[in-house]
């Protein structure tokens, strides 16, 4: 079992309370098997022999939204999302996972995205014969959730290549980065997806890999290199980098805004996991008429709805909404008129559980 | 009695909780009984270390209201069933435990903040909302109850009001009883009450502090109302350390004698000091670390600071200053991490109590000769952290770095070491607990603590839960 690897974390989550205040499945629901010790303490007794996986655990190991909160609270720096992911691999290598889960790994497979929408139809929605070149010094990669849920952020995105007047191109056959079957414990799969991107990607010679999703960032920043994927001498930014730069380079004039204000919601990757707290901030701070107003729980203590890998919403939807609403309301009390984000995964799944006022709008829709 | 899943029972009193709280707020899946099997009791978790059978529930429920917690409570009364009160299920003394099975009744989504008054400084909250959660959300309006325990990110305000908890500024401002106005209690029977709305009055005893402290034996906590304060201007540590501990004993009860009012003492015996404070401190010294602190008006601040300061002198001291104080303060959650806390494969108690300073180092060493005497292979510990005009408490612990591999000589030798350590303590004028509470851990000494009063809690339980379903067994209490 690869949980076995994670023992030590198994070992000191299991009967540790510490972060249950910050975790945001358990905090949304309340229920003890949700928090980091919850899981660890299935685990334990899985690892021990003393249980075999059930759908009620099953279940459970497939609740936790991966935002990583608890191991940014953690003093002891235990690696809880890393144990939960072995035991996701654990139950797919038996076989049982949830019918759901399958689904959407079936859907990756056959079609590149997780919601089984044909691929032909994945850049449907831009003007996209003007969009491919054989090869390109910036290769813009769209990602799932914005082709085909948010094309809008694709479409604001492009504009800003026009305006910065940058040579680009985007892949005709783009498909899914593979994280999100890594995500739900299916990772040769994931290995085999990333390594055909990863072929393509080098094929267009790149200087600069640029994307509006945060979970095809942290792919190809963290998951292709740990799997041995080559795409050494390609920069791989995320869109919030790559505008941040072009305003320094005074490439780009920004748009002007009625004056209002604005919060934003850090996320999983470009925040906890690779630091990108400031860029963002600065963007948003050079827009006219735009002021930023900071929710309590920003930066490495953002809360979450699920970002990780675009797909949790599909796993638990009802949870997924419960945590967006909670960070609506968190928004609210900001004050502000719209909510940016810079994941259109998290975007999705604010709009659809948005009772709110506010206007939920992608960082590169306000540029 | 557990309820056997293939009963028609079982069924319907699914089907009653489900009716009561939301079917989506009642639980019998494996997840859930794991997770409220084991609490922070050692032995809990050595029971689940060796894969023993542990206590669990037939059905978890989460009430959203307190009139769903009345519903759930007529339902258990009805079919006398256990009904077991979990808040953050952090405690030491399994006092959350399920023992008998039946329903357990998780308070979490009892969290809002109903009423912060500004003018009255109290805060009105229901009793399941994360205490950390509550402090920050004070905080944001500039307040704080101030009560600032290890456990405030674990724990419920109810869990703190259920084993009158305590926190690192007790000293200044006191424990959760001293903190609470007023509460509203959901009886056995499903009735709704609300004790007086203020603490300090002559219409008769007091049952807010009946309520307080019963473990959830008596009622479900449901809400409270507690004193706020204004966050202080200033909040200066200074540490020091003694060539041991008496000395340092001398320095912190000259400054409570002294009615200074420090929010902060803590004083770590020699061994503690070798070995806590320089692995989290980094602080490395052969002696007693005392540290303590004032916060409020900056003035005040500063001139208790030097008032106290010119008591510690008069002991022989090495003074440490401001840094290794701040330096506590803001590392003072550290401790109870894993990478840094006592945990299995060791054995470990806390053997808190309190006593008056005339009696307090007798404890101290009383204590520390049970342990010495009679069991080689432990070793003990100690600081003595919530300090009163009259006395202070006093955090002692065991260890052993290898206990038995069977549990049930591993459970044997634990109690026996709780016990004749809690007698030493007794004997010397001390009490069972200070601020953890008594659970299923120490229930069987309540009887030697309180001798003939004793009946008077066991007939206060019998009046208000005839049926024996709240919490059996716990705090000396029949089981079920």
């Amino acid at each position: 079992m690869q949980i076995e690897q994670h023992f030590e974390t198994i070992d000191a989550c299991r009967f540790c309370f510490m972060c249950r205040h910050v975790c945001t499945v358990g905090v949304v629901d309340s229920k003890e098997s949700d928090i980091p010790r919850g899981k660890a303490l299935i685990l334990f007794k899985t690892l021990r022999g003393h249980i075999d996986y059930n759908a009620d655990t099953i279940e459970t190991l497939y609740r936790c939204c991966l935002c990583g909160l608890c191991e940014t609270w953690c003093v002891g720096k235990y690696t809880p999302r890393a144990a939960v992911l072995a035991a996701r691999a654990d139950i797919v290598a038996e076989g049982k996972e949830p019918e759901r889960v399958r689904q959407i790994k079936d859907n990756l497979l056959r079609t590149g995205n997780p919601f089984g929408l044909p691929a032909e139809e994945r850049f449907q929605a831009l003007d996209a014969e003007n969009l491919f070149r054989p090869k390109a010094d910036v290769l813009y990669y769209v990602g799932c959730d914005t082709a085909y849920r948010q094309p809008q952020i694709a479409r604001a995105f492009l504009d800003i290549l026009a305006r910065s007047k940058t040579a680009f191109t985007l892949l005709r056959d783009e498909r899914s980065t593979g994280k999100p079957l890594a995500l739900l414990g299916y990772q040769k799969e994931a290995h085999a997806m990333a390594a055909d991107l990863a072929e393509q990607i080098r094929a267009v010679q790149p200087k600069v890999l640029v994307t509006t999703c945060p979970s095809a960032f942290d792919a190809f920043r963290t998951n292709f290199p740990a799997m041995g994927l080559d795409l050494s001498g390609i920069e791989v930014l995320h869109a919030v980098q790559y505008i941040d730069r072009l305003l320094t380079e005074g490439r780009l004039t920004l748009r002007e805004h009625a004056p209002a204000a604005v919060t934003f919601l850090d996320g999983t990757y470009l925040g906890r996991t690779h630091g990108l707290y400031d860029e963002p901030r600065r963007i948003l701070g050079q827009i006219p008429g735009l002021t930023l107003r900071e929710m309590t729980w920003n930066r490495n203590l953002a809360y979450s709805c699920g970002e990780a890998g675009g797909v949790f919403s599909l796993v638990q939807p009802a949870l997924s909404r419960k945590m967006a609403a909670r960070v609506l309301a968190e928004a609210t009390k900001t004050g502000g008129a719209t909510l940016v984000t810079t994941c259109p995964a998290t975007f999705s799944i604010l709009q659809q559980a948005n009772h709110t006022e506010l206007a939920v709008k992608d960082i590169v829709e306000m540029v | 009695m557990p309820v056997a899943t293939d009963s028609y029972l079982h069924e319907m009193v699914y089907s009653e909780l489900a009716d009561a709280v939301g079917a989506e707020h009642v639980s019998t899946s494996r997840s859930d009984k794991i997770a409220y099997s084991c609490d922070y009791y050692w032995i809990a978790e050595m029971w689940v270390d060796r894969g023993c059978k542990s206590p669990a529930p037939d059905f978890v429920v989460h009430p959203g209201t307190a009139e769903e917690v009345a519903r759930v409570c007529r339902i258990a009364n009805t079919h006398r069933i256990p009904l077991t009160t979990w808040g953050g299920g952090s405690g030491s003394q399994g006092g959350a435990l399920p023992m008998y099975g039946g329903i357990l009744l998780d308070t979490k989504r009892l969290n809002r903040v109903i009423e912060i008054d500004t003018q009255s400084l109290t805060v009105t909250a229901e009793t399941g909302i994360i205490m950390q959660h509550l402090q920050w959300a004070l905080e944001k309006q500039g307040y704080s109850t101030m009560h600032e325990p290890a456990s405030i990110g674990c724990a419920t305000l109810g869990g703190f009001l259920a084993h009158r908890g305590t926190g690192v500024l007790s000293t200044k401002y006191g424990k959760i009883e001293d903190m609470t106005m007023s509460l509203e209690v959901v009886l056995p029977d499903g009735q709704i009450i609300n004790t007086l709305p203020v603490p300090r009055h002559a219409s008769g005893p007091d049952l807010t502090q009946l309520f307080i402290g019963s473990e959830g034996t008596l009622g479900v906590m449901t809400k409270a109302t507690l004193k706020i304060h204004p966050i202080p201007e200033t909040r200066q540590f200074h540490a020091f350390v003694f060539e041991n501990m008496h000395a340092a004993m001398e320095a912190g009860r000259g400054i409570m004698a002294s009615r200074l009012r420090p929010a902060v003492i803590r004083l770590y015996d020699e061994a503690e000091t070798r070995r806590l404070i320089k692995r989290v401190l980094g602080v490395n010294r052969e002696g007693a670390y005392l540290v303590f602190g004032f916060d409020g008006d900056r003035d005040m601040v500063e001139l208790e600071m030097r008032k106290a300061l010119e008591i510690c002198r008069r002991q022989k001291h090495e003074d440490l200053g401001p840094g290794p104080g701040e330096s506590w303060w803001e590392h003072r959650y550290d401790f109870f991490f894993p990478n840094h806390m006592f945990r299995l494969p060791q054995a470990f108690g806390t053997l808190d109590t309190v006593a008056t300073f005339a009696n307090i180092e007798n404890v101290y060493w009383a204590m520390k000769r049970a342990v010495e005497e009679n069991f080689p292979m432990a070793r003990y510990i100690g600081h003595f952290s919530h300090w009163y005009e009259w006395g202070c408490m006093l955090y002692a612990r065991f260890i052993v770095e290898e206990p038995p591999q069977d549990p049930h000589e591993a459970a044997q030798l634990y109690n026996r070491i709780w016990d004749m350590c809690l007698r030493a303590a007794i004997d010397n004028g001390g009490v069972l607990n200070e601020h953890h509470g008594i659970g299923l851990k120490l229930g069987r000494l309540m009887k030697e603590l309180y001798g003939p009063a004793f009946r008077v809690l066991e007939d206060i339980k019998a009046v208000l839960d005839p049926n024996n379903i709240l919490n059996p067994g716990k705090m000396g209490l029949s089981g079920f």
